[in-house]
C-alpha cells in the first residue's frame, strides 16, 4: 500500500494518542458543542417558546454534578445562557449583566465583599441567575424588564484580586440583597504548549 | 521532521521548571529525489533546555533558561534564553504573546542574538475550552530580528497547528512549522518542518 508522505503528520500523532494509557483518575468536567438534533425535545420546545431569532448554540456537558444541556444565544448586547438536565427540563437562566444594572446598595454590599477578600478587585464578569418555574422564566426572559417575583434571582460575579501575596480569580456567588452565599478560586489550565 | 518533549512541573507557589528536547531530522534530500528510494531520515542535531519561570499577575510569566544544542557532527552550542509570555482568555479563545531574546554561542562562529514575538491563538474545535479528550487548533505567528556577528537579518514563522487534549495536563501537538529567513537579505530561504510535540506537565 503505497503512503503518502504528508500522510504521516495525521497518522503518527493518532497512532501514538491510541498507544498513551490516561493518567489515573481524572476529574471529568467537559463541554462539547452539539447539534440541535440530539438535544431532548423538551429543551428545545422551551427554546421554541421563546422565539429567539438570533443564532443558538447548543453545548453538552459532563461534570460531577452530571449531564446538562445548554443554550446560549445573545440577544441585542446581552448574552443569555439557558440550562436543562440531562432530560431537557429548564434549570436556570444566566443572563451576562453590567454592575450598572445592580441597584447602588446591592452593588455596594457586593463590591465590600469583594474588597474585603481580594483587596483591589477588578471584575470580569456579573451574571444574573434565574431560577424558577418554567412558564415564569420563559415570562422573564420574553418581558426583558420584568421579573416575576416567583423567580429566584441570584448574581455570579468573577473577580480579580490578590489573595495571600499571590493575583487570583474567584467566582462569587451572592442573593438578591447582595449578601455572600458561596465563593470559589477559578483554576486555568496549563498553558505550556502557548509558552514553550 | 522535529520530534519534541517538554516536560514541565510546579518548583513552589510561583516558580516552574521547564525541560524541553527537540530534535532536528532532515528527512528530504533533494539531491536523491528522482530515486525510488530517494527518502531517507538524516539526523541533524538535538537541543536540550531547561527554563525557569516565575508566574508574574494572572497571565503573565518571566523565563530565563539555557540551552545545549549537540549536533550530529560532535559539535555543540550554547544558547541562553529570556522569555516574557502573556496568555489572555477570551470567549473560548486563548491568545499568547511571548516576547524573547536568545543569546548563541558556538565555537569558532561568531556569536547570534536574536530578538523575537510571537503570538498564538489557541482554540478548542469540539467546545467553548479546550477539554480532556479534545481536539484544538493552535496557530502561532512569529517574527524574528537576528544579529550574526555585524550581520542583520529578519526570519518569519507560521505554525499551524492540530493538538489533542489527553488531560489538560498531557497534550499531544503535529504541526507545519513554516520558515522564511532571509527576509531582509535578497538570500530568501524557505523552510517546511513537520513538528510533533508531546507536552507533559507533571
Amino acid at each position: 500500500m503505497h503512503l503518502s508522505f504528508w500522510a504521516l503528520p495525521i497518522l503518527v500523532p493518532f497512532i501514538l494518542i491510541c498507544c498513551i494509557p490516561e493518567a489515573g483518575a481524572q476529574k471529568i468536567e467537559r463541554e462539547k458543542k452539539v447539534r440541535k438534533e440530539v438535544v431532548p425535545s423538551t429543551a428545545i420546545e422551551f427554546i421554541s417558546s421563546l422565539r429567539v431569532t438570533s443564532k443558538i448554540k447548543w453545548y453538552h456537558e459532563e461534570s460531577l454534578r452530571g449531564i446538562s444541556w445548554e443554550a446560549k444565544t445573545k440577544v441585542g448586547i446581552k448574552k443569555y445562557s439557558i440550562e436543562f438536565d440531562e432530560n431537557g427540563v429548564l434549570e436556570d437562566i444566566e443572563i451576562q449583566i453590567h454592575e450598572s444594572s445592580l441597584s447602588p446598595e446591592v452593588s455596594k454590599k457586593m463590591m465590600n465583599v469583594l474588597s474585603r477578600h481580594l483587596g483591589k478587585p477588578v471584575t470580569r464578569k456579573i451574571q444574573q441567575q434565574l431560577t424558577g418555574k418554567p412558564e415564569d422564566l420563559r415570562a422573564a426572559f420574553i418581558s426583558k424588564h420584568t421579573i416575576p417575583r416567583t423567580v429566584t434571582i441570584r448574581y455570579e460575579v468573577v473577580a480579580d484580586g490578590k489573595v495571600n501575596g499571590s493575583k487570583k480569580r474567584y467566582e462569587y456567588t451572592f442573593d438578591v440583597y447582595g449578601n455572600l452565599l458561596n465563593h470559589e478560586q477559578v483554576l486555568f489550565r496549563h498553558t505550556d504548549n502557548l509558552e514553550f | 521532521m522535529l520530534p519534541a518533549l517538554n516536560l514541565s512541573t510546579k518548583l513552589s507557589g510561583l516558580w516552574k521548571v521547564n525541560f524541553k528536547s527537540e530534535s532536528r531530522i532532515l528527512t528530504l534530500n533533494t539531491r536523491e529525489l528522482d530515486r525510488p528510494e530517494g527518502l531517507h531520515a538524516e539526523y541533524a542535531l538535538t537541543d536540550f533546555s531547561l527554563v525557569i519561570s516565575r508566574k508574574i499577575g494572572l497571565g503573565g510569566s518571566l523565563a530565563g533558561g539555557y540551552l545545549h544544542r549537540m549536533r550530529a557532527s560532535g559539535a555543540s552550542a550554547s544558547r541562553f534564553v529570556q522569555q516574557y509570555t502573556l496568555v489572555t482568555r477570551s470567549s473560548g479563545l486563548r491568545l499568547a504573546h511571548r516576547f524573547s531574546s536568545d543569546q548563541t554561542f558556538e565555537p569558532n562562529e561568531p556569536a547570534t542574538i536574536r530578538l523575537r514575538y510571537r503570538l498564538a491563538t489557541e482554540f478548542s474545535l469540539q467546545g467553548q475550552a479546550v477539554d480532556a479528550r479534545e481536539w484544538y487548533l493552535k496557530i502561532s505567528n512569529e517574527l524574528l530580528s537576528a544579529w550574526e556577528g555585524t550581520a542583520h537579518d529578519f526570519e518569519g514563522r507560521v505554525v499551524p497547528t492540530l493538538g489533542y487534549a489527553i488531560t489538560d495536563s498531557n497534550k499531544l501537538e503535529t504541526a507545519i512549522d513554516y520558515r522564511l529567513e532571509g527576509l531582509r537579505s535578497d538570500r530568501l530561504r524557505h523552510t517546511v518542518w513537520w513538528a510533533v510535540t508531546w507536552y507533559v506537565s507533571l
